[in-house]
C-alpha cells in the first residue's frame, strides 16, 4: 500500500511545486502544462484509490478505472466514500477532455480548487 | 442550373461568428432547395435521366462539403454558440433539421419513382448514398439539438445558482458533452476562490440544484413539444444535471 500512497502523495506535490510562480514556464504552452497537471492530478487519486485495493493492484484486467468506480459506488452510501468517487468520476471527465478531446470546449477550471479537492482526499488517512 | 461551390466561405467560418455560419449555411439550404425543385421537375416528366443524374451528383458534393464546413464545425462549436446565443443557434438547428427531412422525404419519393421507371444502376447507388448521408445528419443535427437543450439548462442554472449564492465569485460553467445520452450529468462550476470546505460548498450549492430541477419539471410539463419530421425535442422537458461539482 505504502508506494502507491507514496506515489500518489508525489504526483500531487509534483502539480503544487509546478504551480509555484518560480518555476519557469515561459517555454511551455500553458495549456498543455494544464492539462499535465489535471492528468497527474487524476492518476494521483487513481493511485491513492488503488492503495486501499490490494486486489486491483495485483489484477491484470484492463479496465481498472471501470473498477475502482464500481467499488466505490457500491460503498457510496457513506458519504466520505461517496465525496471520493464523484471526484475520481469529475477527474476522470476532466482528464479524458485534457487528453482526448483538443476540439472541445475548454473547462474554465481553477487548478487550486482541484488540487486542493484531490490532496483533501489523498491525504486521508484511510479511504474505506 | 449548379450547386455554387461553398467550400472556399465556409472554410472561412471555421474563424468566424455563429452569424456567418449560420448565413453560409442559409444559402446552402437555398442552393440546395433549387436542385431538389428542379429534380422535382423533371420526375414530373421522367424522362430526362441524366438532368436527375447531374442534380444527384451535385447533392452528393455539395453534402460531402456540407459535412466538412457545417457538421464537424458545429461539432466543435455547438456549445459556444448556443451559450453565446441559444435562440439564433436554435433557429440554425431548427432550419438544418427541416432542410434535412424536407431532403429525405424527397429520397423517398424518388424511391417509388425509381420502382416504376428504369433508372440505371448507378443513379440506384447515388440515391443510396444520398439517403445514408442525410441519415447520418438526421443523428448529428438531432445531437446538436439535445447539446442545445442541455446547453439552455446549464446557463439557466448557473445564473439561477450565481443570483441565489453572492457568497461564492462564480466565473463560468462548463459540462462534458459526450455525456449529453447519460444519466447523471455533472454542472462544472469554476470559483474565482473558496474559503470555506469545497465539499460544503457543493453539498449546498446541490440541494439548490434539486429545487431548480423540480422547478423545471413543474414549469416545462405542460409544453408541448414542436414536431419536424424525425427529430425529437424531448430534451426540452428532461431534467439534465445530476449535481454541480465545483472545478
Amino acid at each position: 500500500m505504502s508506494s502507491y500512497k507514496e506515489y500518489s502523495e508525489k504526483l500531487t506535490h509534483c502539480v503544487y511545486t509546478m504551480m509555484q510562480p518560480t518555476i519557469n514556464v515561459e517555454d511551455v504552452d500553458t495549456l498543455s502544462l494544464e492539462k499535465s497537471l489535471i492528468n497527474r492530478l487524476y492518476y494521483a487519486l487513481y493511485n491513492r484509490i488503488i492503495a486501499e485495493l490490494p486486489d486491483l493492484q495485483s489484477s491484470t484486467t484492463a479496465n481498472k478505472h471501470m473498477q475502482i468506480n464500481q467499488i466505490l459506488l457500491k460503498q457510496s452510501s457513506k458519504r466520505s466514500i461517496e465525496q471520493v468517487q464523484q471526484v475520481f468520476n469529475d477527474m476522470k471527465t476532466l482528464r479524458e477532455w485534457a487528453d482526448y478531446k483538443p476540439n472541445d470546449s475548454i473547462p474554465p477550471y481553477n487548478l487550486s480548487i482541484l488540487q486542493n479537492k484531490v490532496y483533501s482526499i489523498v491525504k486521508r488517512e484511510k479511504l474505506f | 442550373m449548379g450547386i455554387k461551390n461553398f467550400s472556399m466561405s465556409l472554410a472561412l467560418v471555421a474563424t468566424l461568428s455563429l452569424q456567418a455560419l449560420a448565413d453560409n449555411t442559409s444559402t446552402y439550404i437555398q442552393e440546395e432547395q433549387k436542385a431538389i425543385s428542379s429534380a422535382k421537375q423533371h420526375l414530373i416528366s421522367a424522362t430526362k435521366n441524366t438532368e436527375i443524374a447531374i442534380i444527384f451528383k451535385e447533392l452528393q458534393v455539395s453534402s460531402e462539403q456540407f459535412n466538412d464546413n457545417v457538421i464537424r464545425f458545429l461539432n466543435s462549436k455547438i456549445t459556444d454558440f448556443a451559450k453565446e446565443d441559444s435562440e439564433k443557434t436554435g433557429m440554425l438547428l431548427a432550419n438544418l433539421a427541416l432542410h434535412n427531412d424536407n431532403k429525405i422525404k424527397f429520397y423517398k419519393e424518388i424511391r417509388k419513382i425509381i420502382k416504376k421507371n428504369k433508372f440505371s444502376k448507378e443513379m440506384k447507388a447515388d440515391l443510396v448514398l444520398l439517403e445514408h448521408i442525410s441519415k447520418e445528419f438526421q443523428k448529428e443535427i438531432q445531437k446538436f439539438i439535445d447539446i442545445s437543450y442541455m446547453e439552455i439548462e446549464a446557463k439557466n442554472h448557473f445564473k439561477a445558482l450565481k443570483a441565489l449564492h453572492n457568497e461564492y465569485q462564480f466565473n463560468d460553467y462548463w459540462y462534458s458533452i459526450s455525456d449529453v445520452y447519460n444519466e447523471n450529468i455533472v454542472l462544472f462550476l469554476s470559483l474565482e476562490n473558496i474559503k470555506e470546505d469545497i465539499f460544503d460548498a457543493e453539498d449546498k450549492l446541490n440541494k439548490e440544484l434539486l429545487s431548480l430541477q423540480s422547478l423545471k419539471k413543474d414549469m416545462t410539463k405542460d409544453i408541448e413539444l414542436p414536431n419536424i419530421g424525425g427529430f425529437d425535442f424531448d430534451k426540452m422537458n428532461k431534467t439534465h444535471f445530476s449535481r454541480v461539482s465545483l472545478i
